[in-house]
């Protein structure tokens, strides 16, 4: 219940609010709704009839349905339009995908059963789940809002299917001007803990809103001092690109994750509160400075700006938590291979006891060796090198040696590929 | 003012052990090294970003050690993946978010089988046993060993 007590605006349409409210109070978290958005049928309904025709004359081979709102949308209109038994008759017979849960519930909800799920649930979990087909010839129908950019048409295309996009309804600004009022009084005077962002469209709402309402600048710099969460990467995109940094984004995009992982951030700050005295800024300062180090002049200014705090106040934390040990350094990490370093390999060695303080000694001692770790294994001894060349290598396994041990008691295990190497440490 | 391809190899050498060593906390950070190397702040950055285009300053921010955190548990897990299956695995390994370093190593028949290597960092041995037991079922890894560290013995950075 680390959600105890915390404010948490939800922005999403009126009628997807409760989902998301129901998981934040059961997390002990207070909801705050404002809607910034509201979903309306679009006014001109052609292309979406001109799908539902399609479908139902066989024309068809998928339709792909990217959110609650586009299969509700599509079904109303083929009623309204008296095609609903032809409709859903022909989209028994063709394969119907879904952007994520919620969407397929939507589908079962109609009496559709056999609808596939990307692994990751976002457009480009779709790319992918497309890609593993033969999509040559295939007509793709796509409904969904107006207005949205077209990376999926061209995406589908480039895999040589024809698509038919529909504009199913249009996303608008609230009409509904005085909880949004409200919701900007109450960033400003800081009585909301974490806003949610549930789509780009919800934080391009709070941005106009704040400027016809407001003043812009005073609402950002109270969002930089606040939570920001972001339920998926694109949205977390569009956040960043307004200069955003955002400290929540569940790794599943579902509603449920997102409050998860909005209570396991505050978690992880009781957590470090509790070790180490730190408080929610030096938190932000750590998840700020693993990534995307601003390559300007005066990088300090630039990343205590982005915080909402003065570069005096970053300086004396960072250096603070320097000193107590948690940031080891802040600097570049180069790719070694690519600058002649294209030996490397990692050595497990058996070592007894009375041997172990030697050998460290010698291992240390080696420029080339960059991590020396004891570890629970027969094999108790692990460490890696990198070197411009094998033969360094096989020097050092040969210094080992000579102190004893003997070659079946030496794993050199060299690298074939790297995965992955010393990404920053993901905190929540 | 000079293009950043025209600055010679050695200004990259010495901007790399720069970075290395860790930029200054300060707030004109590039002061030194700007006067050192006898170039502008200006070109020091772009001559930076160049480096991190190219891929070789892989990653500019903070390095942090889990274990002042409280990420008491830090495991290398080894696990024998058949060859046709280690690619795609390891790429997925690799993207979660758990996990800091992924690696595909040689293997040394029937001594060691191991060949698919990643790290992990938990708040305890029973969330670090828990989250790898879970994933190895989900992968269908039966033969793998969590080698929990007892002692960090030296960790820093290949310098040259």
């Amino acid at each position: 219940m680390s959600l105890k007590g915390k404010v948490v605006a939800i922005v999403r349409p009126q009628d997807q609010v409760k989902e998301l409210s129901d998981a934040i109070e059961s997390l002990g978290g207070i909801p705050y709704v404002a809607p910034l958005i509201e979903v309306k049928p679009t006014k001109d309904q052609e292309s979406l009839i001109k799908l539902i025709k399609d479908t139902a004359s066989g024309r068809l081979d998928i339709i792909a349905f990217m959110s609650q709102n586009g299969v509700k949308q599509t079904f109303e209109t083929a009623k309204n339009e008296g095609l609903e038994k032809s409709f859903k008759g022909h989209i028994k017979k063709i394969s119907l995908i879904s952007i994520g849960p919620k969407t397929k519930h939507e589908l079962e909800k109609i009496g559709f059963s056999n609808v596939k799920l990307p692994e990751e649930y976002s457009s480009y979990g779709l790319i992918k789940l497309l890609e593993k087909t033969d999509l040559k010839g295939k007509r793709i129908g796509l409904p969904r809002a107006k207005g949205v950019d077209d990376t999926l048409r061209v995406s589908f295309e480039k895999l040589g299917a024809k698509v038919m996009e529909a504009e199913a309804y249009e996303v608008k600004e609230t009409s509904n001007i005085s909880l949004v009022k409200n919701l900007i009084r109450d960033l400003i005077s800081e009585k909301i803990d974490v806003i949610a962002f549930t789509s780009p469209s919800t934080v391009r709402s709070l941005i106009e809103n704040s400027r016809k309402f407001s003043d812009l600048e005073k609402v950002k710099a109270s969002l930089r001092k606040i939570v920001i969460a972001s339920i998926g990467t694109t949205t977390r995109k569009v956040l960043e690109e307004l200069g955003f940094e955002v400290q929540v984004t569940p790794s599943e995009f579902t509603v449920e994750a997102l409050a998860k992982e909005i209570e396991s951030y505050f978690e992880k700050i009781n957590h470090l509160t509790n070790l180490k005295g730190l408080d929610k800024l030096d938190f932000k300062i750590l998840e700020a400075l693993q990534f995307n180090f601003p390559f300007v002049e005066r990088p300090w200014d630039y990343i205590a700006e982005k915080i909402g705090i003065d570069s005096q106040n970053l300086l004396s934390r960072v250096k603070k938590l320097i000193e107590l040990g948690i940031i080891r350094k802040i600097g570049g990490f180069p790719n070694l291979k690519k600058i002649g370093f294209t030996a490397s390999t990692l050595i497990g060695v058996k070592v007894q006891q009375e041997k172990l303080e030697e050998i460290t000694n010698i291992i240390n001692d080696c420029n080339s060796v960059s991590h020396n770790y004891l570890r629970e294994h027969k094999y108790n001894l692990w460490f890696t090198i990198t070197a411009k060349d094998s033969n360094e290598i096989e020097n050092i396994i040969k210094t080992v040696k000579n102190v004893g041990i003997s070659d079946e008691d030496i794993l050199n295990l060299p690298t074939i590929k790297s995965f992955k190497t010393d990404v920053r440490f993901t905190l929540l | 003012m000079r293009s950043p391809e025209n600055i010679p190899n050695d200004f990259d050498m010495a901007l790399i052990s720069f970075l290395q060593a860790g930029i200054p906390i300060e707030a004109d950070p590039y002061r030194e090294i700007s006067e050192k190397l006898g170039l502008s702040r200006q070109e020091i950055i772009s001559r930076i970003k160049k480096l991190h285009e190219d891929r070789i300053i892989r990653r500019v921010g903070a390095s942090i050690v889990p274990s002042k955190l409280g990420y008491e548990a830090n495991g290398m897990v080894v696990c024998e993946v058949s060859s046709d299956k280690i690619s795609q695995i390891g790429e997925y390994v690799a993207s979660l978010k758990e996990i800091t370093h992924c690696y595909e190593r040689k293997t040394i028949p029937n001594i060691w089988n191991y060949n698919l290597f990643f790290m992990i960092h938990g708040l305890s041995r029973s969330s670090v046993e828990e989250y790898v037991s879970n994933l190895m079922k989900k992968l269908g890894i039966n033969n793998f060993e969590i080698l929990f560290s007892v002692k960090e013995l030296k960790k820093t950075s290949v310098m040259f």
